[in-house]
């Protein structure tokens, strides 16, 4: 479990992060949510103990995090917000290097680093330079950097930014398979990302904490209302009237074959299906609009 | 851990190629520096020092007072030295009224006592208020100090057993003012060059030892001043080479990387720091052996002051790592702390040698040449160790320190430009900023030792091309003002300038470079010459520090206002150079 306790911290003046208290259960994946500069990367960063907080504690599995730092550092892999690798070595002798120094013993790396990068579909690049590698590439072995000393706690910022679309897939569905076994803690501006693999989303502005609960009850308690189009054989008078009746359900607009509704629960739509309907559409807003909601419209 | 870093940093040192180029710099510089260095020090230590700006054929006439030989077939060949044959009344005669600058008198039979292994002596007369006696007796003293080595060589080569002892008997006309007790008229300096040669052909068993003796005699002084200069280039890029790897992680952000392991900070910076000692006391130990081969270096325990001086600047160059945000933040004090440095490192020695060695102990490279001459004491090396070592551990711990705090890695925290130029800002009085004078002021004191560097070097460039004593005015002219514009252009960047403010910005660098170089000059001058030093300073004071002060505040007008600026460098250089010829003609 890690735990943020009222973790606040400055540059210079400015608070990037203020007060923030925040639970991470073991085995979950977090999403962290917020538009650019709100502090997500400050956040990943304390928790990776790369910044030490101006205020408040830290704490992984009960433990303070400043003074058992190389203890709970050897536990998290870290995919920082650019992959930053050197470019002359190989990709081989990178990851053996940043294994040596994460404590892999000497006769367990090479076979790690042929997993590892047979994982992320590098293994036939192990010989070469870094400088030789795509960005996909590069992103790909500073991830498997991230694992090589199998960590509990995974913390990736932005993995997809800047790939393309059919990398930033493979990227996501690898981390699917993380899931399983590991505490992720992922950053991300695209919603939808969050959506798809995270259990519990943080959102996150101007430093704060706005939200943070698991996807269904974020949409629960922000979405007040579901919205349907429903396209109708025949317009009758009476079914309109049958629906205006109903107390949970309202029309919002009439067209020539068809009705927007709103809802709370799909439940109330379950007579409609005695009529003859002929299509039907969700216009239920997405996390993206509780994102709005909560942080006004500035995400990019 | 801190080794596998260690061995990591290595590693990606060979492979780079910064590392390979500046090896292979070293070495050609190393070729190159040996033979420019060796006339430096020449001049330095026969006190030539103002040679280098004054030439032309019969510029120094002197008396001589002797039956042709090849000493004085030499000496006529020397294109600045115009010889009058004159006896012995005449000679001092003219040595009074000025007309000659020195007399020379050689002894009867000369050449054959030399050939026959007897000592012979040449007496070189001086008047010491005649400025010229200096350069002349400068210029005779390595004439006839040569003709004895070329004549001890001939003799070695034809002879290849015989290694006669030298003992030169050498007193320097400006270090006690005594004035001879003959009949001399005042002021009249006698200088004896006594070249005793003993006949060791019946002796060999001396071999060995004449040999040593032979070498010291030879290189004593001068050649630990060389082996110092090449020894420093490795040390020198070394700084280079750890504010490289220092601020790399931070530009290429590699580094974050690295904050995540589970290692201590500092562990970072000493597997740094420590990579690059490694590297460098190998090279210099590589170098020393190989100057020991060839017999430059006679000691190879120079290596301890030389790793001291390394640590040094490594501790230096490691905080401006840690400090800067990037490279270019870096580039403006890893200059001024390299020249500052070089500065300390040979005045220091220079005062070494010329014999304050009290005060030049301070410096560790005083050290290196003291070990070479055989002249160290327990005493005098716990003294030049001791004060370098300890700054240099402060500065490691400062480093340290620094490198904890998130700030040094992230930001923010002002740049060390910005941090100089706030703290110059801060410079007010009566609410006007002072910020663009002080900050000219400043630059202008740097301006001399970047100056001195570039005239040495393009001067001697140039002297390959052409021996015209004017365009080496010129030329020094262009390369004293551009230096002194620095400082303008600096104040300019930070300051919004008006003219006028501009060309007090130009005159407080100009100011600040007449009164740095006046302190250099009248150093120089208070051991070369004590009598003249104050009259020098004075002088220096008034002439060229006002020639300074007004060409440079005509080219601070130009930098304010850009449109003029061509015109303003045009004018401010030709003043210069305007001044420079008139000190030539000796019109002031
Ligand atoms: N090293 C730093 N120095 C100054 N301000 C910083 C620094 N790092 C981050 N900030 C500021 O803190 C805020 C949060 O930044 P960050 O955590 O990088 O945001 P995000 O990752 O959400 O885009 C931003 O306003 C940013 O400008
Ligand atoms: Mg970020």
């Amino acid at each position: 479990m890690i735990e943020f306790l009222n973790v606040s911290k400055y540059f210079g003046r400015h608070k990037a992060l203020d007060e923030v208290t925040i639970q991470i259960e073991d085995g979950t994946t977090i999403g962290i949510v917020g538009p650019n500069g709100a502090g997500k990367t400050t956040l990943i960063r304390l928790l990776c103990g790369i910044l030490n907080p101006s205020e408040g504690q830290i704490l992984v599995n009960g433990k303070d995090f400043q003074k058992n730092s190389s203890e709970i550092k050897r536990i998290i892999g870290y995919l920082p917000e650019e992959p930053n690798l050197y470019d002359r070595p190989t990709a081989g002798e990178l990851l053996e290097y940043f294994g040596l120094l994460y404590g892999v013993s000497k006769d367990k790396i090479n076979q790690r680093i042929d997993e590892l990068l047979d994982l992320v579909g590098l293994s036939d690049r192990k010989d070469w330079a870094v400088s030789s590698f795509s960005k996909g590439m590069r992103q790909r072995l500073a991830i498997s950097r991230a694992l090589i000393h199998d960590p509990k706690i995974i913390v990736f910022d932005e993995p997809t930014m800047g790939l393309d679309p059919l990398t930033s897939k493979k990227i996501r569905e690898f981390i699917m398979t993380l899931k399983k076994e590991k505490t992720i803690i992922l950053c991300t501006h695209y919603m939808y990302e969050a959506e798809q693999l995270c259990d519990k989303i943080a959102i996150i502005d101007k430093g704060k904490i706005k939200a943070y609960d698991t996807v269904q009850n974020l949409k629960d308690a922000y979405i007040k209302e579901k919205t349907f189009r429903i396209g109708l054989k025949e317009m009758k008078e009476e079914l309109l009237d049958k629906i205006s009746l109903k107390k949970n359900l309202r029309i919002e607009k009439i067209g020539k074959d068809f009705v927007i509704l709103k809802t709370k629960s799909y439940k109330d739509l379950k007579y409609l299906l005695e009529e003859e309907i002929t299509y039907f559409e969700d216009l239920t807003p997405s996390l993206e609009e509780v994102f709005i909601e909560l942080v006004g419209s500035k995400n990019d | 851990m801190i080794e596998k870093m260690i061995k990591w940093e290595l590693r990606r040192l060979f492979k780079n190629k910064k590392f390979k180029i500046a090896f292979i710099l070293q070495l050609l510089v190393i070729l190159l520096i040996i033979p420019l260095f060796g006339s430096y020090v020449r001049a330095l230590e026969e006190g030539g020092f103002f040679n280098l700006s004054i030439g032309g054929k019969g510029y120094l006439p002197i008396g001589i007072y002797s039956e042709e030989n090849s000493l004085t077939d030499i000496i006529s060949e020397n294109k600045r030295i115009e010889i009058l044959w004159l006896d012995e009344k005449k000679g001092f005669e003219l040595l009074e009224s000025g007309r000659i600058s020195a007399f020379l008198e050689i002894e009867r039979n000369f050449e054959d006592n030399l050939r026959s292994y007897k000592s012979s002596t040449v007496k070189i007369y001086i008047n010491s208020e005649n400025p010229k006696s200096i350069p002349a007796y400068s210029e005779l003293n390595s004439i006839i100090l040569g003709f004895r080595d070329g004549a001890i060589e001939a003799r070695i080569s034809n002879l290849s057993i015989v290694k006669p002892e030298v003992e030169l008997v050498y007193r320097s006309p400006f270090a006690n003012n005594e004035i001879p007790d003959n009949e001399n008229s005042h002021g009249i300096i006698q200088e004896q060059a006594q070249v005793n040669t003993t006949n060791i052909l019946n002796n060999p068993s001396n071999f060995e030892e004449q040999i040593k003796k032979t070498r010291k005699s030879f290189e004593d002084e001068r050649g630990g001043y060389i082996v110092l200069l090449v020894l420093l280039l490795p040390i020198f890029l070394s700084g280079g080479m750890l504010i490289d790897l220092l601020i790399s992680e931070k530009e290429k952000k590699t580094g974050e990387a690295l904050l995540a392991l589970p290692i201590k900070r500092e562990k970072i910076f000493y597997s740094k720091f420590l990579s690059i000692m490694i590297i460098i006391v190998f090279q210099l130990l590589f170098w020393i052996v190989a100057l020991y081969y060839f017999g430059r270096v006679t000691n190879p325990l120079i290596i301890l002051p030389l790793t001291i001086t390394t640590i040094l600047l490594l501790s230096i160059t490691g905080l401006i790592g840690v400090y800067s945000k990037n490279y270019k933040d870096s580039a403006l004090i890893v200059t001024v702390t390299f020249i500052v440095l070089f500065f300390f490192l040979f005045g220091t020695t220079t005062l070494y040698l010329v014999g304050l060695k009290e005060v030049a102990a301070i410096s560790p490279l005083s050290l290196v040449i003291a070990i070479e001459n055989g002249t160290y004491s327990a005493k005098e090396m716990i003294f030049s160790i001791l004060p370098s070592l300890s700054f240099s551990l402060i500065l490691m711990f400062a480093s340290t320190t620094l490198y904890r705090k998130d700030e040094f890695y992230f930001g923010p925290r002002p740049s060390i430009t910005e941090l100089m130029f706030n703290l110059a800002g801060k410079l007010q009085i009566k609410s006007r900023s002072y910020g663009p004078y002080f900050i000219a002021l400043i630059f202008g004191f740097f301006a001399v030792l970047v100056s001195i560097i570039l005239e040495i070097f393009f001067g001697i460039i140039t002297i390959y091309f052409t021996e015209s004593i004017f365009v080496i005015l010129a030329l020094w002219a262009i390369i004293e003002e551009l230096s002194k514009s620095i400082g303008i252009f600096s104040a300019s960047h930070y300051y919004r300038l008006k003219w006028h403010e501009g060309l007090m910005a130009g005159m407080a660098s100009g100011l600040g470079f007449a009164i740095f170089e006046n302190i250099m000059f009248t150093g120089f001058a208070l051991n070369i010459f004590p009598d003249y030093a104050i009259r020098i300073l004075i002088m220096r004071t008034f002439l060229s520090g006002g020639m300074h002060i007004v060409s440079t505040g005509i080219i601070g007008i130009g930098i304010a206002e850009k449109k003029y600026i061509a015109l303003t460098f045009i004018v401010g250089i030709v003043l210069h150079f305007g001044y420079n010829v008139m000190m030539l003609q000796g019109v002031l």
